[in-house]
């Protein structure tokens, strides 16, 4: 059934987070971040390491954290 | 075995054969009987002369759909055939009446009898062949058929035939069209086939060429005869089983995306879209069929699987296929109705490849194929699938496949062709009719074309064949993410802005800046005291900011504002984007639970907070700083400040609640929002010369469209008080007063402001009003289109989203549309995208609901802390031009409309399906408001007892009119399919609105937890009786047919186990009952009770009017008084232990009810003696104990009791295991779930399926048995509890039930029971008021008025028998249960609590109720309640049968309820008792239950014409032991404070909202 099926963390060069199942067509803009597993894994390591959700551009402007 | 048999000849078979048919029908069949048994099939012979042949299922079927449906000549089956060459008319005349008589099935009529639908062969038959000239018609061909379609049509006499008609039209010299039409259910296709050979054979005779056909031994009603007997076969139970387990747990019904609703009754004669897959399709399909072991038709079937898996919402598919039904030799040459359906099951749920769907729909149907034996009409009945009126039942679409087209008939020198004309049938919604021509597959897809419009179809077949070719290509690719559908441009809207043009770094308040140089001295923003220009506004924002700034507040920070809503509040938004902060927004008026939830998820570097509000911000969140200009702000510098604040930057944090999970902060940029109004400029002309409304909460994000519509562009803002938007005749002034010209608001608070509008007629500058927020419900506008038209203003609707902030699409309202009952919500703004797409984010095609995505330059940065939610929600974006773009996934769900509009049609996790229907609220609302009384109305989408979900419609009244729901029902099942009826349709003077305006949906369904709800064992019960004396006797005729000991008045014939043949029955009882002829169609336009009796009613008038003077006999009701009333009684219990039994009189004295049951005891098994008391069966050596009532209010705390004393719980639930969720469900409202969880989890819980209203229990005799052995004691708690309805119905389950419990103790090992029964049993006129009961034998019954207390006190009489069983009894009479302390949870079927609510509701009490001495109740909690009947039911021991009163002594009193209702915080003042009662009794049953007893206590005030004495309760003495006495001393519930713990969980739901005033 569907919830077992993979998915890819990926990431925009805004380094906004995102999941995406595996085997579908990245839309350009986006690469995979090393990371495959369930919904749920993928869910907790973006949580993991997406600290800020602000845009990177955004984030080099102005450090200080939202 | 042994002995050896001599071999017979042939010619002694024959003569043997020759005898059997020589014997009577009797002889024949016992016969039959033994050969079966042992093995011996004689195959079809000739049926016993002499015989009515009964019909065979598939003909009884048939026969009941023709009486059925609106037209009947669907079910006729026309050939057409061009004739060229010269043809000898006379010789076809004689060829068709040879025809006629060499075919038994061709002069075959049906008659209904009282043994059931019989078929009569008659010997003669005339069927002319009816020749029309039609050569001097101008295009004699079109004439001919024209009046071909025609005769089509003409009626068919069912019972006396003929069944076949045929016309011939002479068009030319010689030229003819002959149309032969036959009824289906002597024919089909494959007897067509022989017919038309036969009929060709037999002109050819006539015209001196060819021989005489040979003469056919066996008929169709031979086979009907051998059909109805042969079903005793082991082979067809066999097959049964298969099918049985096949189409377990069917799907109610095929979610095909139709163009229209369903009607009630299918009526559509159908219509055929031609199809047709050539070689470069078919070849390779074949291929792939072959690696798969399929046949071709496997193949296409895996195929049409496919199509359907992408069309319709829902994986569990099933798809009819024909076979032809003649397994057997005799019936090849047969005319007659053999066809067969095989309802082909797939799962399509795991993303199967084409190859998958090939392979799974071969097996299937090679496995259907060798059990193709069995009807499917047979099938049917067994299934007994719940049946939908309109709906064909298990399947709704076919697909057929067929080796060739049918040959036309051969006539010597005549050229034969086929020709077409109108008028052929569909039998389900959606059919696929294949051939294979050539190397091709051509053929129709048969479509109900008042489902479908042509162009759906043609896109069907279109994406069939496109399925086609990409799955062959792509033969392993999951059919789910193939190329299908062309028009994905209609449901991706892309934005209209292709670049993603440069951005300028702006600000909002940057902007802002620039409207304040340029225009300082306009008036920028106002309220009820003040109004600010722009420099005035910049200054205060400044003040503002220069504070925060110095407190510490930084660019990148969030600053809570808890402010009320005046200038300052715009203010202090300014101010804190200034400092390059983002706001959030916290609505003082929130609950403090949610403000608190919002502080804690988001950190605040800073709270701005109104002086009144600063106790709302959580200790140690952040500094607080008050917006109080002579205070902290008066020292502040109105210095500009400067800050550098990137455009996305975050502007504000809102929090959104969704419609699941917790609120979340949703972060929106500045130029989130400023993009917002660079597109809406593109749609609205909008400038400084117009005045805004800050109308909604600035936590609701519509606020923000208010907030910079005027401020950006120089325009005014006027800031709406808070008590205003909640007073709209106020509000409908202050719009013309201040000259409001852009006007937000949901449809919900607009419909508020339009009424008053309307009525007082401002003078209005309204240029656009813009609604968002909700659904709008075109149809609530027709009064405002009527006074204002559709131009000034301009009504615009927004559907939006938090997370894309704020607006998502524009539609100008018009007023063509008030006719439109869908919420259409128009184009995206241009710089956005909308995308309808499926699971797989594939885009679905026009016409099938997807989901929502929106991408574009709106979408927010993100839920703030929450990056999983983020990345969940917001997804990579692959239709987008800019990379690396997102889109945001609603969870709305939404559909295209074939005429180019979008639909919204709800939130996609709260798909509305109704009883297998999907239902759009928007529907239901218009039929709502289009009714005359209906002034407002909401709809929304509940749960109903059983767990399924239903409407709730709430109506608010045209002012002056009086209506009852009951009454708008009715209506309603006058226009709508009665699964749209609202099963709760109440009558409320206003609706309530969220504080963002929006219908207060959880508001509304709160209100319904005050209803009367069972507390076990019988369930699906509703506590509508039925109205009148028609509908009395026509749910005795229910009760009787259908086993239901008590139909309610909205039960639904067809979901109560109603199937077709019972409809038979219906009609001949109602005939009988009623005098009254009762055309099929309308049981099904009317299928509920209520409304059944209501059309009853209507006929019999009509009926009677027409009969009653011809021949003066009494009318039909008349006749019906005569012999209804009889068995009126009997029949409430006819699914009983014993059938024959027939209830008494329902007050009758306690000695005849004594007598009466001695004897239904009699017939019992009992054991011979006592039985020594034996060790507990479990393997730990711990009791086992059946639960009755499992689920019910006391028996979830009894189950929980057990497993902490280590016993094993045995629940009877009806259902079983399949409740288990339910059980859960109410464990966790008795605050109980995770010990009943790991109860279950431990096995230490079980829950069996039984049904205390059935014979045994309802128990198979297995279980029955395993639980005869295993069981140690019974804890009866289970009742149908209801206090409406009289004794008779409730006897059974609550009565009677006993005599199988004392039947079940009598078998196996020895057991004890413990009878949970109710202090109510002593109310009679035998116990003087305060009169102290002991724990003994009832002396008298309560009366059967109202049955509830009668049904309870019964059943104590029956386990006095217990010692009779060898079983040790106790009777525990329990007080009026309460929750447990801890949880406080409400029984809402306690009378205290109806009591309470009418209080609550009237805002009063009767002035009686300030007595002291005027006692209410004695009440225990129920964990102490299952505490006790436990310690009872263990210490039973010897045989016979105990009385324990578990009755407190302490008594509470009206007065404590009124105190307690003050402690919560409830004004409630005193009116004279009359008036108090008289009002109660008026209001709605269904809601406050206690309106029946409360209208009888205003009678007798107003018989007495004196206030009533107080009332005083009897006294119980407990007779159960020091123990016990220690509990009930202990647990009474007995202070006002106590109460209050229970009346706050009674007005929870409401503890927001003003009380309902009624």
């Amino acid at each position: 059934m569907s919830s077992e099926r993979n998915y890819d963390v990926v990431v925009n060069d805004e380094e906004q987070y995102s999941i995406w199942l595996v085997g579908r067509e990245l839309p350009a803009g986006w690469r995979t971040a090393d990371f495959r597993g369930s919904k749920e894994d993928c869910l907790a390591h973006i949580a993991s390491v997406w600290t800020d959700l602000r845009p990177l551009s955004l984030r080099q402007r102005d450090p200080q954290m939202v | 075995m042994t002995q050896q048999q001599t071999i017979p000849d042939a010619s002694s078979i024959e003569r043997a054969l020759a005898r059997i048919d020589e014997l009577t029908p009797a002889q024949r069949d016992l016969l039959e009987r033994l050969l079966a048994q042992s093995g011996v099939d004689l195959g079809i012979r000739r049926r016993p002369r002499g015989i009515d042949v009964p019909a065979s299922y598939e003909q009884e079927r048939l026969w009941f759909m023709a009486q059925l449906v609106a037209h009947p000549e669907m079910f006729h089956v026309p050939t057409a055939l061009r004739f060229s060459g010269p043809l000898d008319m006379d010789a076809l005349g004689r060829a068709l009446a040879r025809l006629i008589e060499r075919h038994e099935a061709l002069r075959t009529v049906f008659r209904n009898t009282d043994s059931g639908l019989r078929q009569i062969v008659l010997d003669e038959l005339a069927v002319p062949l009816e020749v029309e000239d039609v050569r001097d018609a101008a295009e004699p061909w079109a004439e001919a058929c024209r009046r071909g379609s025609a005769s089509v049509n003409e009626t068919f006499d069912l019972s006396d035939g003929p069944l076949v008609r045929c016309r011939l039209y002479r068009t030319a010299a010689e030229e003819y069209l002959f149309v032969f039409t036959e009824h289906h259910i002597i024919s089909d296709y494959w007897s067509l086939g022989i017919v038309l050979a036969d009929l060709g054979a037999l002109y050819a005779q006539e015209i001196g060429i060819g021989t005489e056909p040979e003469p056919l031994p066996l008929h169709y009603p031979d086979f009907a005869y051998w059909q109805r007997n042969a079903m005793r076969q082991e082979a067809v139970k066999t097959q049964l089983e298969y099918w049985l387990k096949r189409l377990e747990g069917l799907p109610e019904s095929l979610d095909l995306p139709t163009d229209r609703p369903r009607p009630a009754i299918r009526g559509s004669q159908g219509k055929f879209y031609r199809v047709a897959f050539g070689p470069e399709l078919v070849g390779p399909l074949r291929t792939l069929a072959g690696t798969e072991s399929a046949t071709l038709l496997g193949a296409f079937l895996g195929a049409y699987f496919g199509l359907l898996s992408r069309i319709v919402r829902g994986d569990d598919i099933i798809v009819g296929v024909p076979v032809a039904g003649r397994p057997r030799p005799e019936m090849q040459r047969m005319v007659g109705y053999f066809l067969n359906w095989l309802p082909i099951r797939l799962d399509v749920s795991d993303q199967p490849s084409l190859r998958d769907l090939v392979r799974r729909a071969g097996s299937a149907l090679a496995e259907a194929m060798a059990n193709q034996a069995l009807p499917f009409d047979m099938l049917v009945q067994e299934l007994d699938p719940v049946r939908r009126p309109g709906t064909t039942p298990v399947f709704q679409t076919s697909f057929s496949l067929r080796d060739s087209a049918p040959e036309p008939p051969g006539l010597p020198g005549v050229e034969v062709t086929f020709a077409d004309i109108e008028g052929s049938a569909t039998h389900f919604d959606l059919m696929a009719e294949l051939w294979q021509e050539g190397e091709g597959v051509v053929g129709y897809l048969p479509y109900d074309e008042e489902l479908f419009d042509e162009s759906t179809v043609a896109d069907f077949a279109r994406w069939f064949a496109r399925l086609l070719a990409a799955g062959l290509e792509r033969p392993d690719e999951p059919v789910a993410t193939l190329p299908v559908f062309s028009d994905h441009e209609q449901v991706l809207l892309h934005s209209t802005l292709t670049e993603d043009a440069p951005r300028e770094q702006q600000t909002l308040h940057g902007n802002f800046a620039r409207q304040v140089a340029s225009r300082p001295d306009a008036p920028a923003v106002s309220d009820e005291d003040v109004q600010l220009t722009y420099a005035q506004l910049d200054q205060r924002a400044n003040r503002i900011a220069n504070l925060l700034q110095a407190r510490g507040v930084r660019a990148g920070d969030v600053v809570a504002l808890v402010l009320d809503r005046t200038v300052d509040l715009v203010a202090a938004v300014l101010g804190v984007l200034k400092t390059g902060a983002a706001y959030l927004p916290a609505d003082p008026e929130s609950p403090p639970e949610r403000i608190a939830r919002q502080f804690a998820s988001t950190p605040v570097a800073a709270v701005l907070a109104s002086p009144g509000h600063t106790g709302l911000v959580p200790d140690g969140s952040a500094p607080v700083l008050v917006l109080d200009w002579d205070g902290e702000l008066a020292g502040a510098p109105d210095t500009p400040v400067s800050v550098d604040v990137a455009a996305d930057s975050p502007a504000y944090v809102i929090y959104t609640s969704g419609s699941t999970g917790a609120p979340k902060g949703v972060l929106v940029s500045h130029d989130n929002v400023l993009r917002l109004f660079e597109v809406s400029r593109r749609r609205f002309d909008i400038g400084p010369d117009d005045t805004w409304t800050l109308f909604h909460s600035f936590a609701f994000d519509f606020s923000v469209w208010e907030l910079w519509g005027p401020l950006l562009h120089g325009g005014r803002l006027v800031v709406v008080p808070q008590w205003m938007t909640r007073a709209p005749d106020v509000l409908a002034d202050h719009l013309g007063e201040e000259g409001v010209t852009v006007l937000s608001a949901t449809p919900s608070a607009f419909s508020q402001l339009a009424s008053q509008v309307l009525r007082r007629r401002p003078e209005l500058k309204l240029r656009y009003v813009v609604f968002g927020g909700e659904a709008l419900n075109h149809s609530a506008l027709r009064d405002w289109f009527e006074a204002y038209g559709d131009d000034q203003p301009q009504l615009i609707n927004m559907y939006g989203i938090s997370e894309t902030t704020v607006h998502v699409t524009f539609r100008r309202v018009t007023r063509a549309d008030v006719e439109r009952p869908e919420s259409l919500i128009g184009v995206p703004l241009d710089d956005l995208s909308l995308y309808l797409l499926d699971d797989d984010l594939q885009p679905v095609p026009t016409g099938v609901p997807g989901e929502i995505f929106v991408g574009g330059r709106g979408v927010a940065l993100g839920y703030g802390g929450d990056p999983a939610l983020t990345a969940q929600r917001m997804l990579p974006d692959p239709w987008s031009a800019v990379p690396g773009s997102r889109m945001y996934r609603s969870g709305d769900i939404a559909v295209r409309r074939r005429d180019g509009e979008l639909a919204y049609l709800g939130r996609g996790d709260e798909q509305h399906k109704i009883r297998g229907h999907r239902v759009e609220l928007g529907e239901v609302r218009a039929a709502l408001d289009g009714l005359a009384e209906v002034g407002q109305a909401a709809v929304v989408v509940g749960i109903d007892r059983v767990g399924a979900k239903t409407l709730l419609a709430w109506v608010v009244p045209q002012p002056g009119e009086s209506v009852s729901g009951a009454q708008i029902r009715r209506a309603l099942l006058r226009s709508l399919p009665d699964w749209m009826v609202p099963s709760s349709i109440e009558v409320v003077p206003s609706l309530p609105l969220t504080r963002n305006g929006k219908l207060d949906q959880a508001a509304l369904t709160a209100r319904l937890t005050s209803r009367p709800t069972e507390q076990g064992g019988a369930d699906a019960v509703s506590v509508l009786a039925p109205e009148g004396e028609t509908a009395t006797k026509l749910a005795a005729i229910w009760s009787e047919l259908l086993g239901i000991a008590a139909p309610s008045a909205d039960m639904h014939f067809f979901e109560v186990g109603g199937h077709s043949l019972m409809v038979v029955q219906l009609v001949t009882r109602i005939r009988a009952a009623f005098g009254v002829d009762i055309p099929m169609a309308v049981l099904f336009e009317r299928p509920q009770l209520q409304a059944m009796a209501d059309a009853l009613d209507e006929l019999a008038g009509a009926q009677s009017n027409g009969t009653a003077q011809s021949n003066g006999t009494a009318h039909a009701n008349g006749a019906a008084q005569s012999n209804g009333a009889a068995h009126a009684n009997g029949a409430a219990q006819s699914n009983g232990v014993r059938q024959s039994a027939v209830e008494l009189p329902a007050d009758a004295p306690i000695e005849s009810v004594r007598a009466d049951i001695a004897q239904r005891l009699q017939g019992l098994a009992r054991p011979a003696g006592p039985r020594p008391r034996s060790a507990p069966a479990a393997s730990d050596g711990a009791e086992t104990v059946l639960v009755t009532g499992a689920t019910g209010f006391v028996g979830v705390h009894v189950l929980t009791d057990l497993v902490s004393r280590g016993l094993h719980a045995v629940g009877l639930v009806r259902g079983g295991d399949a409740r288990r969720e339910e059980l859960l469900a109410r464990a966790d409202r008795a605050g109980r779930r995770a010990a009943v969880a790991e109860g279950l989890d431990a096995g230490l819980i079980e829950l069996v399926d039984g049904d205390l209203g059935a014979p045994r229990l309802g128990l198979s005799d297995a279980v029955h048995r395993d639980l005869a052995e295993r069981v140690d004691a019974i804890v009866h708690a289970g009742a149908w509890v209801n206090h409406v309805y009289p004794y008779p119905q409730l006897a059974q389950v609550n009565a009677h039930s006993a005599a199988a419990l004392l039947e079940l103790a009598g078998l196996g090992r020895r057991k004890r029971i413990a009878y949970v029964s109710a202090s109510s049993v002593i109310e009679s006129g035998a116990y003087r008021p305060g009169e102290q009961i002991g724990a003994e034998p009832l002396r008298a019954l309560p009366s059967g008025l109202i049955g509830y207390p009668r049904s309870k006190a019964v059943a104590e009489e029956y386990f006095r028998h217990a010692a009779e069983f060898d079983a040790a009894a106790v009777v525990v009479r329990i007080p009026s249960v309460f929750g447990d302390r801890a949880g406080h949870a409400i029984n809402d079927a306690d009378a205290v609590w109806s009591w309470t609510l009418a209080m609550l509701t009237t805002g009063s009490y009767p002035s009686s109720f300030e007595n002291p001495r005027n006692e209410l109740f004695q009440a225990l909690p129920a964990d102490a309640i299952a505490r006790i009947v436990i310690d009872q039911a263990l210490a039973a021991d010897q045989p016979g049968c105990q009385f324990v009163n578990a009755i407190p002594e302490v008594v509470c009193g009206t007065a404590d309820l009124i105190a307690a209702a003050r402690l919560c915080g409830w004004e409630l003042h005193a009116v004279p008792d009359a008036e108090w009662y008289e009002r109660v009794g008026t209001m709605d049953a269904a809601t406050i239950w206690v309106a029946g007893i409360a209208a009888g206590v205003a009678r007798s005030i107003a018989a007495q014409q004196g206030p009533a004495a107080p009332r005083q309760l009897h006294r119980f003495a407990p007779g159960g032991g020091p123990e016990l006495e220690r509990i009930l001393a202990e647990q009474a519930i007995r202070t006002p404070e106590e109460i209050a713990g229970y009346l706050r969980t009674l007005t929870k739901s409401e503890r927001d909202e003003a009380p309902v005033q009624m």
